[in-house]
């Protein structure tokens, strides 16, 4: 289950898009409806030009074998995290992964204390419901099954250009690559989205994301990318927040379990306490600026 | 150096797209200063005793050095405090050796079961990334009972000698308090190489220890509160990635309290914010700052690097320091 959702963080985070993303891109586009079609066509004439003809009608065959059921559309459309049935599909995956992060975490911990103990078994509950508000999602064991329902899904919806881009981003410059980051940043901050805006936290410095950075550091008055990294993921859990009636910020959300099981004053808690009475003030101005920034760059 | 200027925006993430002329005459002079001391070592003999150092430059200073008697007090000092280092070093490697213990295995069982353990480890991280969570909980433990099974049945044809051992831990535990003493000093190259020594730290670059210099001192028994464990439970600071933000500007600028050379000219922290390209694996985490070669150590970190907050916290740390080392 695990490399599926890798597959959708990696689409939406740095879209370090696996080789097979060629042959997905193209089944996709030749499978999708008409109107879709010139929607993509519109964005894509450009990278299709440069896209190895051979590769496009790469397993074609295989993919025409594939539709996306109506029990599973009818179970992203429940709008339990989005009305956006993509969005949906990625926080249900997100929150999968998490459920599978706790579990990992919960085997590797050599001692328990009784409030992690408390505060796990609460996680797993939650985990529960999850699985039991997307049985079929969750029931998908195929990565390229969910490969293909992610995409299928992707491209019939308002971020359909989006996910063409990053799936082309080998044929682009480096410029090119640097705006998608960009792109890909917003959206995610303007995804209104916990467990999506979570994800600011796990991106990787590089040359792409650095004009983002050079925000961060005039933000923050710091040359120090290490620092602004740090401060941008504890930053972005607090800005998360407000979204999704807390998922991502509760005493059984990921962040918080991993402080429970190292500090055990921490179980228990919420970020916003855990921040208040762990962190020294002069630390949470810093982290309150970037909450600034996040908050402005999300209107 | 062609390399470092061809390079400079990946290695600075893009932050540049040209080296600047401070960074490339910064870069010069040190290059040049390398080179000096390659030309100045050529007629040095190589340390034969110490294979690992045999023919580099540094093996031949230090074979040098040593056999030179130090004239200031401050290279008095720190001839003392190295020597102690070294035995130190010694008494913990004799202590981890002392703790494998010898097996009554032949050759071939102890390389059979050893091969064993690395397998079911492969199967072990296998399993927790691609696992099936349905099957991940009775998989995982299933294996992980395997290890523990192995390792006891290692473990029980293993004779440590007890006696021997506790004789080390004793000395070694001494020979620290006789170390930790010297980090009261006026000379900043004596508090660095004491301080890097009982941070366990052989890379100046980390300052928190690593995870394995943890486990190596929990699996050797030995209860030592490391140095910058000491001084993040004085700082107030609560929040160890925090902290270890502010430890290395913390230290660098307590080191030019004492007098280091800070000069972005001299300072070896300027040169490796500034223009010492790090590796591949490196890059990324931090690029180079081309402002470090513009202004000293002690002003970057002020003007570039610290947030208006974190120097609040770094005074904390300062002050302890200088409360508690400054002589």
């Amino acid at each position: 289950m695990r490399n599926r959702i890798i597959i959708a963080l990696l689409i939406l985070t740095i879209g370090y898009w696996i080789v097979s993303s060629q042959s997905i891109f193209s089944d996709v586009y030749k499978t999708s409806n008409l109107e879709q079609e010139n929607k993509i066509k519109e964005n894509q004439d450009q990278i299709i030009e440069r896209k190895d003809e051979n590769v496009k009608d790469k397993k074609i065959d295989e993919t025409k074998k594939f539709h996306i059921p109506d029990d599973i559309i009818q179970e992203i459309s429940q709008e339990l995290y989005s009305s956006e049935p993509i969005i949906e599909v990625i926080t249900a995956s997100k929150l999968m992964f998490d459920c599978q992060s706790k579990k990992y975490l919960n085997h590797s911990v050599s001692k328990i204390s009784k409030k992690y103990e408390v505060m796990y078994l609460k996680s797993q509950k939650d985990c529960d419901e999850i699985l039991n508000n997307f049985p079929l999602i969750s029931e998908i064991s195929e990565n390229k099954e969910f490969e293909h329902l992610f995409m299928k899904v992707a491209m019939q919806s308002d971020y359909a250009k989006f996910f063409q881009k990053t799936m082309a981003q080998q044929f682009m410059s480096d410029e090119e690559k640097q705006a998608l980051e960009t792109e890909t940043i917003k959206l995610i901050t303007n995804s209104k989205n916990a467990p999506i805006i979570e994800l600011l936290g796990e991106m990787p410095l590089t040359g792409r994301s650095q004009p983002y950075y050079n925000q961060l550091f005039i933000v923050l008055g710091t040359l120090n990318s290490n620092y602004a990294k740090l401060i941008l993921s504890q930053s972005s859990i607090l800005f998360s927040c407000q979204y999704n009636q807390g998922i991502t910020c509760s005493p059984t959300s990921t962040y918080m379990l991993k402080q429970c099981v190292q500090n055990d004053s921490a179980c228990g808690l919420d970020v916003q306490t855990w921040f208040q009475t762990h962190n020294t003030p002069a630390h949470n101005r810093d982290i309150a600026k970037l909450v600034d920034f996040l908050e402005s760059q999300a209107q | 150096m062609q390399n470092f200027i061809n390079n400079i925006s990946q290695y600075s993430n893009g932050r540049q797209q040209q080296a600047t002329e401070m960074q490339i005459e910064s870069y010069k002079h040190y290059t040049e200063k390398c080179l000096a001391l390659k030309t100045e070592s050529a007629g040095y003999p190589n340390d034969e005793d110490n294979e690992k150092n045999t023919s580099t430059i540094i093996g031949k200073i230090r074979l040098a050095m040593k056999e030179k008697e130090p004239v200031s007090d401050e290279g008095k000092n720190l001839k003392k405090a190295l020597r102690e280092i070294k035995k130190f070093r010694k008494t913990l490697l004799q202590i981890e050796e002392l703790n494998t213990g010898i097996s009554d295995l032949s050759q071939g069982e102890l390389g059979q079961l050893n091969s064993d353990i690395h397998k079911i480890n492969r199967e072990l991280n296998n399993s927790k990334f691609f696992g099936d969570e349905a099957k991940l909980s009775a998989e995982y433990l299933g294996l992980k009972k395997e290890l523990k099974d192995t390792q006891t049945y290692l473990e029980s044809h293993l004779t440590i000698n007890q006696q021997e051992l506790n004789k080390q831990k004793d000395m070694f535990i001494n020979e620290i308090i006789r170390i930790e003493s010297q980090l009261q000093t006026q000379y900043s190259s004596v508090f660095r190489e004491v301080f890097n020594a009982l941070n366990f730290n052989y890379t100046s670059d980390h300052l928190l220890p690593d995870y394995y210099t943890f486990i190596n001192l929990k699996r050797n028994n030995i209860e030592f509160p490391i140095i910058s464990e000491q001084i993040f439970e004085h700082s107030g600071i609560k929040d160890k990635d925090y902290f270890n933000q502010l430890l290395q500007p913390s230290l660098d600028l307590y080191l030019c309290y004492l007098g280091e050379d800070c000069t972005f000219q001299n300072s070896r922290r300027s040169a490796k914010l500034c223009y010492i390209p790090k590796d591949k694996f490196m890059w990324g985490k931090l690029g180079l700052i081309f402002e470090s070669c513009e202004v000293n150590l002690d002003e970057f970190y002020l003007q570039y690097y610290l947030t208006e907050n974190q120097i609040e916290d770094m005074d904390e740390i300062f002050n302890y320091l200088v409360n508690n080392y400054a002589k």
